[in-house]
């Protein structure tokens, strides 16, 4: 990951507020949200359920950042700010969680295969220009799991 | 309600024209739209106008030019499905009593801007780096692992709607491609390659909606606008990539409103940014069972002479896409094929004919659709 002194960032920032902590052990978890009523999860979090359209039992919850690979492409051409070329994903998080798109990183495209198990790690998504300088926005990607490619 | 017809239709030529005001292009889509549905201008009831990135008030900017403010002027916007969803506006104005005579104008100037629309940072999606051409690619990947289709037949999509282009005076671009240069040509986003991508387009397009009450004043041979819908995509968790839930529903729907089913559809203009999108469409809007969309442009189906010539005009791929113009410019074509008055590209005998548009993809969900069903 670029460090800030490296590349003049005025700072990193996470994308999105409280969309992820990063636990003691490493891991990734990802702040979303459950539905009492109909049981479905949701990441980023929601306040309304969408399934629903229902606000009587919907609950923050944490969603392990493990999941399996539903689709990608590799973007050779970027759009001001993001890094190309760049991995982009649909990931379908453990435990019949969200289908949710995230970028990869530290994997090559010939070592993805669709049904792949994959874990979250926080990395660069994008730059973006502010007054002074530019900020590093990081967040959740994901990458295969070691050991089971 | 009233029945709904289509009494005239103008376009634009589509294409690159950096140095061309939009505005000089839009007024004069609206002004031969006019004249071709032969009503005075004092004969419009009310103007819906369809621009996506043009700014506030673009329709009295264009209008103002030939003197048509004063009336009700109402701006639309639905990313590429904004001139099928004007179309619906004026469609319910006229049906509920309000209005006999509607225009509906539509246009865009994208060139100018760097390259494709760039993510919008305020969503999830967006804020992640999603672009449409890795959508297109995304789904893409699906469709090929869950059903087999083959570059090639992705690429033959782009063949058939060049060779339309060629056809067609209006459309951006006139050059004929084969599959190998299609798949020479550099990848945007694999598998989608630059040739499988409608390119950046300016241009506008115009059509005058009537009611039953007073067509026969204007037109002796009119095109009833038998259905119109406008929808959005519901938002599941896990939503399956390899179809269009939003573009089957709305067609469905689209069918059942006009009393027929797509096997009656002759010909159709239908939303193809991404070769892939075309051959998915044929499974979301009933040409083919699913997964057999690649099956379908192989056998010729799609052609014209096939079982529903599909984007006749060149399609986004080839006649272009200019955002706000194109959902007009598909009624325009499809009331010219069932006129007779498609010269060189006329699918023959064609009867019922429809046009559809997909626009935006939200976080998770499709943004909008829009679908006309057309019969003469």
């Amino acid at each position: 990951m670029p460090k800030e002194s490296e590349n003049s960032y005025v700072k990193t920032v996470p994308i999105g507020k409280d969309y992820y902590i990063e636990e003691a052990d490493g891991m990734v978890s990802l702040r979303g949200s459950r539905c009492g009523l109909c049981g479905d999860k949701f990441y980023p979090a929601k306040t309304v359920c969408s399934t629903c359209v229902s606000d009587e039992d919907i609950h923050e919850t944490k969603i392990r950042g493990r999941g399996t690979l539903y689709t990608c492409t590799e973007i050779e051409r970027a759009s001001p700010g993001f890094f190309a070329p760049y991995f982009l994903s649909y990931i379908d998080l453990e435990e019949g969680g969200p289908r949710v798109l995230f970028q990869l990183g530290e994997c090559n495209g010939e070592d993805l295969q669709f049904g792949m198990e994959m874990e979250a790690f926080i990395g660069p998504i994008r730059e973006d220009k502010v007054k002074d300088g530019k900020v590093l926005v990081v967040g959740p990607k994901f990458r295969p799991v070691k050991g089971k490619e | 309600m009233d029945k709904v017809y289509v009494i005239g239709a103008a376009m634009s030529d589509f294409g690159a024209f950096p140095n061309v005001d939009i505005l000089e292009t839009a007024k004069d889509a609206v002004w031969d739209a006019i004249k071709s549905a032969g009503i005075k201008p004092g004969d419009i009831d009310m103007i819906y106008s369809s621009a996506t990135k043009q700014g506030s008030t673009f329709g009295q900017r264009a209008l103002v030019k030939i003197g048509l403010t004063g009336g009700t002027i109402i701006n639309v916007e639905n990313a590429c499905a904004s001139g099928g969803t004007a179309v619906f506006c004026a469609r319910n104005s006229i049906a509920s009593g309000a209005c006999d005579i509607v225009l509906v104008m539509g246009a865009e100037k994208l060139t100018g801007t760097a390259g494709f629309i760039p993510p919008m940072l305020n969503e999830y999606n967006g804020s992640n780096g999603y672009v449409m051409p890795a959508g297109g690619a995304l789904i893409a990947k699906v469709h090929m692992a869950t059903y087999g289709t083959t570059k090639e037949q992705m690429a033959k999509v782009s063949v058939k709607n060049h060779h339309y282009g060629c056809l067609n005076p209006r459309a951006q671009f006139k050059k004929e491609m084969t599959v190998e240069e299609i798949l020479a040509s550099p990848i945007v986003c694999d598998p989608v390659h630059l040739f499988e991508c409608c390119p950046t387009s300016d241009g506008a397009a115009a059509v005058v909606l009537c009611s039953e009450r007073v067509v026969k004043k204007y037109c002796s041979n009119p095109v009833e606008l038998a259905a119109s819908v406008v929808k959005s995509g519901y938002i599941k968790p896990r939503q399956d990539m390899s179809m269009s839930e939003l573009s089957t529903r709305a067609a469905s729907e689209a069918y059942e409103e006009a009393g027929i089913g797509p096997e009656d559809v002759d010909v159709a203009e239908l939303h193809d940014p991404f070769t892939i999108m075309e051959i998915m469409h044929y499974e979301n809007l009933g040409f083919c069972e699913r997964g057999e969309g690649g099956k379908y442009i192989d056998e010729g189906r799609s052609e014209i002479g096939g079982d529903v010539a599909v984007n006749p005009s060149g399609g986004l791929q080839s006649k272009g896409h200019p955002l706000g113009a194109t959902g007009v410019a598909q009624v325009a074509e499809i009331f010219w094929q069932l006129r007779e008055e498609a010269d060189k590209r006329q699918v023959p005998g064609a009867k019922v004919g429809i046009a559809h548009t997909m626009g935006g993809a939200v976080s998770g969900a499709d943004g909008a659709c829009s679908m006309q069903v057309l019969k003469i």
